[in-house]
């Protein structure tokens, strides 16, 4: 009787003194969050895009995580309007992107240099370029022999020619099967402001030593018809050309925003969130939000993802 | 900001006074026999390049995971290890699963209702929801706890328990320590007037605190978090009835974007049983119960709490691996119910040997939540009126099981489930990439056994599932001959004859082989894999596609 006395009491009292730390106010000094620019660090505070990203009645919420055994590779298809080459090539692409190498690539198309120029008389009026593209154009110089191609921003960009052999050899290599890093991604739309939040946690995979890591994001738009210059078909002006996966805009600087420096181990996981704002025009339902993690010294990416920017 | 941090004083201190007696209890153990038991097994598979099912290279070709308990008791004591080997990890599981250790050892004694366990150990307070350190092998999931551990049963029907340590995080342990004491009293063994009363019931509280130092530049974050929970049994005749409410103390996280707010769960099963016919019902609210000893953990890494799955967990390949659904601990609302009866034999809707019936249905809803704007203030996030389903529904499954056996060498099991499972919650992706939206899918089953003569037995099964969406339309065929009480075969193949991609309508032929002898069991398998996911009670863990030769080996002593 006199031990289940005490055994009570220590019950008792250890529900009152066992250490529970209730937090009233949860900031450190007086600086509070504000509108984000450029990358957040959220192992710390949360970034917020200027809406509330748990009202779920405004907000359209998707994800997409990747798996431990896929590397998803960016292709960057320099191409124009103007570009009579282009069509078929491209065409080609991105069946093959969405066959053969489903799951594998993500297709962005950069509009850029004389073939992307406006000819108001023709008809070729819509502008497909970005400050993104004329910065990729800059350093690449992919748009002077379009239609031409960048894997991961690690080749000069490619003749139309090449494409399958050096996708093909990717395949071979094992190369999609060897991920860098797991991305968990989620992104939150809000239609009413036309704005969404990208939040990422990345573990990394391998360990390295010495990278300085980027994070880019970029949006991309499907299917956007407007003219383009198509040779073999008759009328060579197509009106209502189908535009594939044509960059819009980015959240982040064009060779991405810096992410992590020096060592990383293997496992190591750290997240970061970006706002991005979709135009009036733009269709929501056909936007993608492309991330890609890369090497800030030699702006090669190592991996990408995407994420719908709509459920629809 | 902090309140002022409290003295820590644990329970369990109190008891390992009582270490005093061991000497006694050496003394009486030194008659009981020694006694050593283990057990062991590996899994390795040799992988082959596949393409076509989009399964990842291996660049060591052969991986394996294999690990050896031994465990010796002698009277009142007990002492054992585990080895575990990961040369490296095969796929699907965790990469910080490499290498070779003892990541398991403890050693144990009882005495007169003490039981005291100092090293690694496992354990449950009630349904689990705030406290549960278990191993799910084929998950990867090990949350063993190392630390010291002591029980007490006082008699009468009044039990404690308290334990202090930290959780095995992969061959190492994780930052955060936990604290916890449970107690459960039987009141029909508590008070000499309940004795003989129908009404059985067992009352059990329990408390954790877990400590994880703030190490946050912006945010106050709350080095320990308090959470306590209050659970009841009842039976009286054949009705049964259990449930527990938890409460969670402020736990910024990653799981919850580092929000205040407190987490709450309810969880209620109720059951009724008489020969011949059985129903249960359950139900749980489950908001902001993510609860790890590490706040910046993510997949199944040190869990503190298991939050039960309220959703049949099928067993047919199909069903299983495609869509299945893993608790949402950030919130949801779920339901589930389960009657099973059984047809008279002898009768003309019975047959010969009777006939057995299971209907099982269940759904899972988001919360019912506003949003709070308090963002740069408190960060409570949202507020969530407690079991109201919300307007988005995350995963329905209505299912019906029919088994007879038709005579002395037919038996039939017969199954058709109906499912919904909005991917965006639970973010599965194949062969098609990650679907984005609810798949519907129909899955029939029809499950054979003939006996072809004593010894000798055949079992067929044809599995069939429509959808509209995702990969669509699948088969499979299993065909299983075994030779008791050694030998089987099995030959499988599952086909994706209506993914939507041609290049995607691909056959996964595997076949199993394999000899059993006593407490030994090896087992060769070939063929290819599908991608899929593996769940154990709500938990999952994604399986990539592979193809090459599997050996398993198994043996317990």
């Amino acid at each position: 009787m006199y031990m289940k006395k005490i055994c009570l009491i220590i019950f008792s009292v250890s529900l009152g003194l066992i250490g529970c730390d209730k937090v009233d106010d949860p900031y450190k000094g007086i600086d509070r969050p504000t509108e984000p620019t450029g990358p957040i660090d959220t192992s710390g505070a949360i970034a917020f895009c200027g809406f509330d990203e748990y009202d779920s009645e405004l907000n359209d919420t998707t994800y997409n995580d990747s798996t431990l055994n896929i590397r998803k590779v960016l292709l960057e298809e320099f191409t124009g309007h103007l570009c009579g080459f282009c069509p078929p090539q491209s065409k080609k692409l991105v069946a093959k992107s969405e066959n053969e190498l489903n799951g594998k690539v993500i297709v962005m198309s950069i509009h850029a240099a004389n073939f992307a120029a406006l000819v108001p008389s023709k008809g070729y009026t819509t502008d497909f370029t970005t400050p993104e593209g004329n910065d990729l154009q800059e350093k690449y110089k992919g748009g002077n022999t379009a239609p031409s191609l960048m894997m991961n921003r690690s080749n000069n960009p490619a003749s139309a020619g090449q494409w399958d052999q050096l996708l093909d050899s990717l395949n071979q290599s094992g190369y999609y099967n060897d991920p860098v890093v797991k991305f968990k991604v989620r992104n939150i739309y809000n239609e009413t402001i036309k704005t969404g939040k990208i939040d990422l946690d990345i573990e990394f995979l391998k360990s390295f030593s010495g990278i300085d890591f980027a994070i880019g994001v970029y949006i991309t738009e499907d299917n956007i018809l407007a003219k383009q210059k198509y040779y073999g078909e008759n009328p060579e002006d197509v009106d209502n050309y189908d535009h594939r996966h044509v960059i819009r805009t980015a959240a982040t600087p064009t060779f991405g925003a810096s992410f992590i420096s020096g060592d990383v181990a293997l496992n190591q996981k750290k997240s970061a969130s970006f706002c991005y704002e979709l135009k009036e025009e733009w269709n929501p339902d056909k936007c993608t939000v492309v991330i890609f993690i890369g090497n800030s010294n030699n702006s090669q990416i190592y991996q990408a993802e995407e994420v719908h920017v709509t459920s629809e | 900001m902090h309140k002022p941090k409290r003295l820590l004083l644990l329970p369990c201190l109190f008891f390992l006074t009582n270490l005093i007696h061991a000497q006694n209890v050496l003394q009486e153990s030194a008659k009981d026999p020694l006694e050593v038991h283990g057990n062991f097994n590996v899994i390795s598979q040799y992988y082959l390049t596949d393409s076509v099912i989009a399964a990842p290279t291996v660049p060591e070709k052969f991986l394996m995971n294999g690990y050896a308990n031994v465990i010796a008791t002698k009277g009142a004591f007990s002492a054992g290890a585990r080895y575990e080997s990961y040369e490296n990890a095969l796929l699907g599981f965790d990469p910080n699963y490499k290498g070779s250790g003892f990541p398991y050892r403890y050693f144990s004694f009882d005495n007169k209702g003490l039981s005291v366990t100092v090293g690694n150990f496992y354990e449950q307070f009630g349904t689990g929801m705030l406290f549960r350190s278990y191993e799910e092998r084929d998950l990867g999931l090990d949350n063993a706890m190392d630390g010291i551990r002591v029980k007490y049963d006082l008699g009468n029907g009044v039990r404690f328990k308290g334990l202090v340590g930290r959780q095995r995080y992969f061959f190492a342990k994780g930052d955060g320590i936990v604290r916890a004491i449970d107690g459960e009293v039987n009141l029909n063994e508590a008070f000499s007037s309940w004795k003989d009363n129908k009404l059985k019931l067992l009352v059990g509280a329990n408390f954790i605190s877990k400590y994880q130092e703030d190490n946050n530049p912006d945010l106050v974050l709350p080095e320990n978090v308090g959470a306590y929970s209050g659970r009841i049994t009842a039976r009286y005749s054949d009705f049964s009835i259990t449930g527990e409410y938890a409460y969670k103390e402020n736990d910024p996280s990653t799981d919850n974007t580092n929000i205040y707010k407190p987490g709450q769960g309810l969880f209620v099963s109720a059951s009724y049983s008489q020969k011949g016919f059985g129903i249960n019902l359950s139900a749980k609210h489950i908001d902001n119960m993510s609860f790890r000893s590490d706040r910046t953990e993510g997949f199944n890494n040190l869990t503190i709490n298991y939050l039960p799955a309220l959703t049949k967990q099928h067993t047919y390949n199909l069903a299983a691996t495609l869509y299945p659904y893993a608790t949402q601990p950030t919130g949801e609302i779920a339901f589930q119910g389960d009657i099973v009866f059984r047809l008279k034999k002898k009768t003309w809707y019975g047959g010969k040997y009777g006939t057995r019936i299971l209907l099982n249905g269940s759904v899972a809803y988001g919360l019912d939540s506003t949003r709070v704007n308090d963002l740069n203030t408190t960060r409570q996030g949202y507020t969530a009126k407690f079991f109201s389903p919300g307007k988005e529904e995350y995963f329905q499954d209505i299912n019906l099981t029919v088994e007879r056996k038709l005579n002395k060498t037919f038996k039939v099991k017969a199954m058709y489930m109906n499912m919904m499972v909005n991917n965006l919650i639970t973010r599965y992706g194949g062969l098609n990439g990650s679907f984005g939206g609810k798949i519907y899918a129909d899955i029939a089953v029809l499950d054979v056994m003939y006996k072809i003569k004593p010894k000798h037995a055949l079992r067929a099964e044809f599995q069939a599932l429509w959808s509209d969406q995702d990969m669509g339309d699948w088969g499979t065929i299993v065909l299983e001959y075994t030779y008791s009480p050694h030998w089987f075969v099995a030959i499988m193949d599952q086909y994706n004859y209506g993914n939507s991609v041609e290049k995607n309508q691909i056959h996964y032929p595997y076949g199993t082989f394999g000899y059993i002898n006593g407490g030994n069991r090896i087992s060769l398998g070939f063929g290819r894999q599908k991608a899929g996911l593996f769940c154990v009670g709500g938990v999952c863990r994604v399986v990539p596609a592979s193809n090459g030769l599997s050996i398993n080996v198994t043996s317990s002593f």
